[in-house]
């Protein structure tokens, strides 16, 4: 069933600024939905707090806007009450990086199948421009009374080691690269993260603009290598991890590659580590038969403790 | 010397009591102890005190034996048994300060102590008790040779000795302990069952020997088909009847026990997860909820704490998540492995802002079931979060309890989804506005139509919106609930009344854990009446109207600041006279709470209990 931009589109406004990076990552997430071939009843956009987390309610799909820095846990629960369901994280770099940081160590333990596309323009911009944990030390948005005293994160570096399957970077004015990055998260089947370099025209201009990233990102090179062939072959895993983490750390504030830096599809995501033990989702359960009985079966509980011999 | 025979018909009801070191091995005897007596036909209810620690620190055990219905455990013993000496004696750390006073005290007049033949007689003094010593290490020595073991190695099972002993000393043939005992030690792991059988029947040929004499003569007797049920226990298999398919928890003493024993019954079908903290645990539980499913956590005081700013999102969105937790002694760390009801007003009042919700406590093992799964239908049908007020006094308390009951509770569910429908169409709106407050509710991703939630104030469709009427509009959906909901629940469900208030001399309110304690202290009193309530919130008018028709009123609570009592002013107006309180962390004995009211009937307005 192949789905339009239209249909795709809700009824909702945005109330985004003029020139915001979210409108190139509204029209991105769209395009991968199209191209992933997702059925908008079947997926599930969960966002936290900021302007990026509005995005769930301008696309004609299920939509989860949830509290700062909780989207990461809300995703996977959704996601394994309901594996059919297609679970993506739209959410902002304080969001993901500050407050839910432990959230998105951890979803790395486990490997749900949820993509996360987290905007990243270095600011809190709907409390007005604050630095986010993603903000170089030294540099001064706007609206920052003082320079940042807080030095930045590498959100990829830190994803790689946590465990992520999927790891790459994009630009928001980019929706040609951006929508090819998306649809190849969305298609891969394991957790990934999509780090959106963003454009905050009203708090961060200086450091985001089109132009900037015009000239202080480019693509990782043809002959760069982070795709894993063999997903059993543990040293080859490490082997690409190594090469992503190596074009990370040769990098600066103001010289970042984008591309896929790691691609590791594997057969171990949390929702097949629940069915090798045998525990359905309970999305595949049912738990009420005829006039509304239980039908849990407690023998073998009632059993465990029972004094009978 | 205590002479009680079963079979003449004479009421049984005899208290037991064990303790040692934490890791010592001691541990295990509660429940070896407790389904020994139930095997041998009799109710029993344990519950343990322990410290947070994992090995070295006192730790003490209760059994109560009984012929009838039992619902708590008094404050001194019939027997008592340890192998170690600071048990009997009492200990005090590097600064002289008592860390445990010693059980010795414990035991009733004409009761019996069995103690190791280190501990010289003249320290216990007590000249009013029987004191019985067992050579521990001999038997332990025996073992250890047979088995070809250091004895060290083998001393992990003296647990075993205090039970034989004990089981001896109450009467029980010698032969039918054995049997018993070794039929017990078959469910375990093949590795130490070698050792339990080597140290039982060393313990057996010590008694032969020793030419001990019983202090009782109990009987084996015909028993029903029982079930050694736990708080905890019970909680799960609530959950498991209603339905619910997904756990997720982080460990927290005292309600790890729950999710471990979920884990261990894959059967139920219930995803256990444990994620990296408890913020993590109510947005997943949240999350899942919201997709349409059956799903809880089980947390205690610090655990909900943190769960708060969720919980306001589950109100906001009108999710139906159910979240028990098992109160410990609280603020901040508290006292993790002890009792308390200290979070009821936080419960009543969690979070920023005001939004529906309920909050339900069970007062009984029996009512964990009944509780929780009743929860799940309260969550649904109104579409807001449920917080489960248990407490360590009941979670990790034992009782035995017929098969019968579970699978009549089971038989008579009915699982009550609300409005829950497969989908909602193109038009559908999650936040509708209807007559009864209650939007119908899909689960996410069937055909035909798309949600929105948001925390923000949302319009009918779940999107963002400020406008002042609509702001009025739903605000009062999601905070009128509680009338429909006083309306639907049936009386019992919400509260029960034994004796007559308006003609008793007393009524005795409370909640929760001292319940037990409480329904035995009044048994046969017919001068006091007890009105125990379930549904928290919302509070039954009829309560309030219930205590003013009463002579006098007691409110009884495991806190210091009486918040039953606090929230039935609050909500009605009405002032529970007195108060009986306690908040040294212990269970409430039935003896300790009987004396109490006396004291309220003498004129005392407050009594505060200190028994250990």
């Amino acid at each position: 069933m192949a789905i339009s931009i239209k249909e795709l589109t809700s009824n909702e406004d945005s109330d985004w600024c003029p020139g915001c990076g979210d409108f190139g990552i509204l029209l991105s997430v769209k395009n991968a939905m199209i191209a992933a071939q997702l059925d908008p009843h079947k997926t599930v956009i969960v966002s936290g707090i900021g302007c990026s987390s509005k995005l769930p309610h301008f696309i004609n799909a299920n939509g989860v806007h949830t509290l700062h820095g909780r989207a990461i846990p809300f995703a996977e629960g959704i996601k394994l009450a309901n594996p059919e369901l297609s679970v993506i994280v739209d959410s902002g770099d304080g969001d993901t990086y500050g407050i839910g940081a432990g959230h998105f160590v951890s979803a790395g333990r486990r490997n749900v199948d949820v993509k996360m596309f987290i905007h990243d323009n270095g600011v809190y911009s709907l409390t007005k421009g604050q630095a986010s944990p993603t903000l170089p030390e030294g540099r001064k948005a706007k609206s920052m009374p003082t320079p940042n005293i807080n030095g930045a994160l590498n959100p990829l570096a830190i994803a790689l080691m946590a465990g992520y399957t999927f790891v790459a970077r994009t630009e928001s004015y980019n929706v040609k690269e951006q929508t090819e990055i998306m649809a190849k998260a969305l298609k891969h089947k394991g957790l990934a993260l999509v780090d959106i370099l963003q454009g905050c025209p009203t708090y961060n201009a200086a450091y985001t603009s089109a132009n900037w990233f015009a000239q202080h990102t480019h693509k990782l090179p043809e002959t760069f290598d982070g795709k894993v062939k063999n997903p059993k072959d543990t040293k080859e895993v490490n082997e690409k991890r190594m090469n992503a983490l190596g074009v990370l750390l040769g990098e600066t504030p103001d010289s970042m590659a984008t591309g896929v830096f790691f691609d590791w599809e594997n057969s171990d995501t949390f929702e097949e580590r629940f069915m090798s033990r045998g525990i359905k989702p309970p999305s595949s359960q049912s738990i009420a038969g005829k006039d509304n009985a239980s039908t849990i079966q407690l023998d073998a509980a009632l059993d465990s403790i029972s004094v009978k011999d | 010397m205590l002479s009680r025979r079963a079979s003449s018909g004479m009421m049984v009801d005899i208290n037991w009591m064990t303790g040692g070191k934490q890791g010592s091995g001691i541990d295990s005897a509660l429940g070896l102890f407790a389904r020994l007596m139930m095997k041998f036909g009799y109710n029993v209810f344990g519950y343990r005190e322990y410290f947070s620690n994992i090995k070295g620190m006192h730790s003490f055990f209760t059994v109560r034996v009984s012929d009838k219905n039992i619902s708590s455990i008094p404050s001194t013993v019939d027997i008592a048994v340890f192998f170690d000496k600071e048990s009997v004696l009492g200990e005090t750390n590097k600064r002289g300060e008592p860390i445990q006073d010693g059980h010795m005290k414990d035991v009733k007049p004409g009761g019996t102590l069995i103690v190791d033949t280190s501990v010289d007689r003249t320290k216990i003094g007590r000249n009013d008790i029987n004191v019985v010593q067992v050579d521990f290490d001999r038997i332990i020595g025996a073992a250890a040779t047979k088995l070809k073991l250091p004895s060290n190695n083998v001393s992990i099972a003296k647990n075993i000795i205090c039970v034989a002993v004990s089981a001896f000393m109450m009467g029980f043939k010698l032969e039918d302990i054995d049997a018993a005992i070794k039929k017990e030690f078959a469910k375990k792991p093949v590795t130490v069952i070698d050792m339990d059988i080597a140290v039982a029947d060393e313990a057996f040929g010590y008694i032969t020997e020793s030419g001990l004499k019983p202090v009782m003569k109990l009987e084996s007797r015909a028993g029903s088909d029982l079930l050694y049920m736990e708080g905890f226990t019970a909680a799960a298999i609530g959950k498991a009847i209603a339905g619910c398919k997904m756990q997720v928890y982080y460990p927290i003493t005292p309600a790890t026990d729950e999710s471990a024993f979920i884990e261990s019954h894959p059967e139920f079908g219930m995803r256990v997860v444990q994620p990296e903290s408890e913020l993590a645990v109510i947005a997943m539980a949240t999350g899942a909820a919201h997709a349409g499913f059956r799903v809880s956590t089980s947390t205690s005081g610090p655990g909900l704490s943190l769960m708060t700013e969720t919980i306001t999102y589950a109100g906001m969105c009108e999710i139906p998540v159910v979240v028990v937790d098992h109160q410990r002694g609280a603020p901040a760390t508290g006292q993790p492995t002890r009792t308390e009801q200290g979070d009821l007003m936080f419960a009543v009042h969690q979070g920023h802002g005001d939004f529906g919700r309920m909050v339900v406590a069970p007062g009984s093992i029996e009512e964990y079931i009944e509780v929780v799964a009743n929860a799940f239908n309260y969550a649904e049908r109104y579409q807001l979060p449920v917080i489960v007020l248990g407490e360590k006094s009941v979670a990790q308390a034992s009782s035995s309890m017929p098969r019968d009951y579970v699978q009549k509770f089971k038989s008579d569910y009915r699982v009550d989804r609300g409005k829950l429908s497969p989908t909602g169409g193109d038009t559908y709106k999650r936040f509708e506005f209807t007559e009864d407050n209650i939007s119908p509710r899909v689960v996410m991703g069937g055909p035909g139509g798309v949600e929105w939630i948001t925390g923000d104030e949302h319009d009918e469709y779940g999107h963002i919106d400020e406008d002042p009427n609509n702001r009025n509009r739903m605000m009062e959906k999601r905070n009128s609930k509680y009338d429909l909901i006083i309306s639907e629940l049936k009386k019992e469900e919400k509260y029960s009344i034994t004796g007559d208030p308006k003609k008793a001399d007393l009524l005795v309110v409370s909640w929760g854990g001292p319940c037990g304690a409480i329904s035995e202290a009044v048994s046969g009193r017919k001068n006091i009446a007890f009105l125990r309530v379930k549904v928290i919130m919302p509070l039954d008018p009829d309560i309030a109207k219930i205590i003013s028709s009463a002579k006098n009123s007691v409110c009884v609570e495991q806190n210091i600041s009486g918040q039953l009592r606090q929230h039935i002013a609050a909500t009605s107006g009405v002032l529970i006279r007195n108060q009986i309180l306690k908040y040294n962390g212990r269970l409430m004995r039935y003896d300790e709470v009987s004396a109490a009211l006396d004291e309220i009937l003498k004129g005392k307005n407050k009594v505060v209990l200190n028994g250990y």
